[in-house]
């Protein structure tokens, strides 16, 4: 009280300067609870932005690994079936058609043996 | 793999946000139905608006993955105009739509002591056109609405929503007396 007495007080101080300092000093009060309150739920908020975020990687980490997991299990049977080309080669076909890429007379091998040329 | 990076972004941020954006609905029931007697209501309301915000931030996270992904090759356009995608236009214009109304939501609340409360609750209102437009966007739109745990967790969520929709409007009395309780909560927080 004494304090703001002798602020306010009118030695030395034009009326735009106490003004002023009243004006600084409402907006000090009301500033002060404003940055001193805090949230109710600010554990809560911490929590479910990290569980947020947490959920946020695990899902695109497991999208990534099912992605990686089906793209290793499509590629396995290729060798199975470039194992089958020595006998889908190993049948009677003219000697024309052996200059066939592998890949392609093992997917269609009895296809284009039917469709001929 | 470092092509499709964007593209789990775009998923998991849209999954997250889809997740987010249910729970805030829920926070917010429960704000309005008190189902649940324990928790304060400013606590309740802190979340339910911390929910929301975050929800917009994933939704966020979702446009820039598919911004930047460069195999579906989204653009502004397809990102923020309805019907403008060639892919699937009616389900990308479902979460299109979704995503306005949430931002509106989030808008109105942010200003909510500015304007009429009635203008601010009829627009809290879309906030079940949110996450039943978001719901369906997931479901329909997305490459994980065949995935037997998202439609599972779709299903439960909805499930809550609806139950908790029901107690709202069945118990008016009681929704009334809390949404006043609410309502001091929100003018106090």
């Amino acid at each position: 009280m004494t304090d703001r007495m002798q602020d306010l007080s009118p030695q030395g101080l034009s009326p735009e300067e106490r003004i002023k300092r009243l004006q600084e000093r409402r907006a000090g009060s009301s500033a002060t609870p404003r940055a001193r309150r805090r949230h109710p739920a600010a554990k809560s908020r911490a929590l479910f932005a990290g569980l947020a975020l947490a959920s946020f990687g695990l899902v695109g980490a497991s999208m990534a690994a099912t992605q990686a997991i089906s793209t290793s299990t499509v590629a396995a049977p290729a060798p199975v079936v470039q194992a089958a080309a020595p006998a889908v080669t190993s049948t009677p076909v003219p000697s024309s058609k052996a200059t066939t890429p592998a890949p392609a007379a093992t997917r269609s091998a009895p296809v284009t043996s039917t469709r001929g040329s | 793999m470092r092509d499709q990076t964007w593209w789990y972004v775009a998923r998991s941020g849209g999954i997250v946000a889809w997740a987010l954006a249910a729970l805030a609905v829920i926070w917010g029931l429960q704000l309005s139905t008190r189902l649940v007697r324990k928790p304060a209501p400013a606590w309740v309301l802190d979340l339910h608006r911390f929910l929301g915000g975050l929800a917009v931030v994933f939704v966020g996270v979702h446009l820039l993955g598919l911004a930047l992904d460069s195999f579906i090759a989204f653009g502004p356009a397809e990102l923020f105009v309805p019907f403008a995608s060639s892919y699937k236009p009616t389900e990308v214009a479902l979460g299109v739509v979704a995503m306005y109304l949430l931002v509106a939501v989030e808008v109105t609340s942010l200003l909510m002591k500015r304007m009429p409360r009635r203008i601010w609750r009829g627009v809290h209102y879309t906030s079940y056109a949110v996450f039943v437009l978001g719901t369906m966007h997931g479901l329909l739109a997305g490459t994980d609405g065949s995935n037997v745990v998202f439609q599972w967790t779709c299903l439960i969520v909805s499930g809550i929503v609806l139950y908790m929709t029901l107690v709202r409007i069945l118990a008016p009395k009681r929704a009334g007396a809390s949404r006043s309780t609410a309502d001091r909560a929100g003018t106090a927080g």
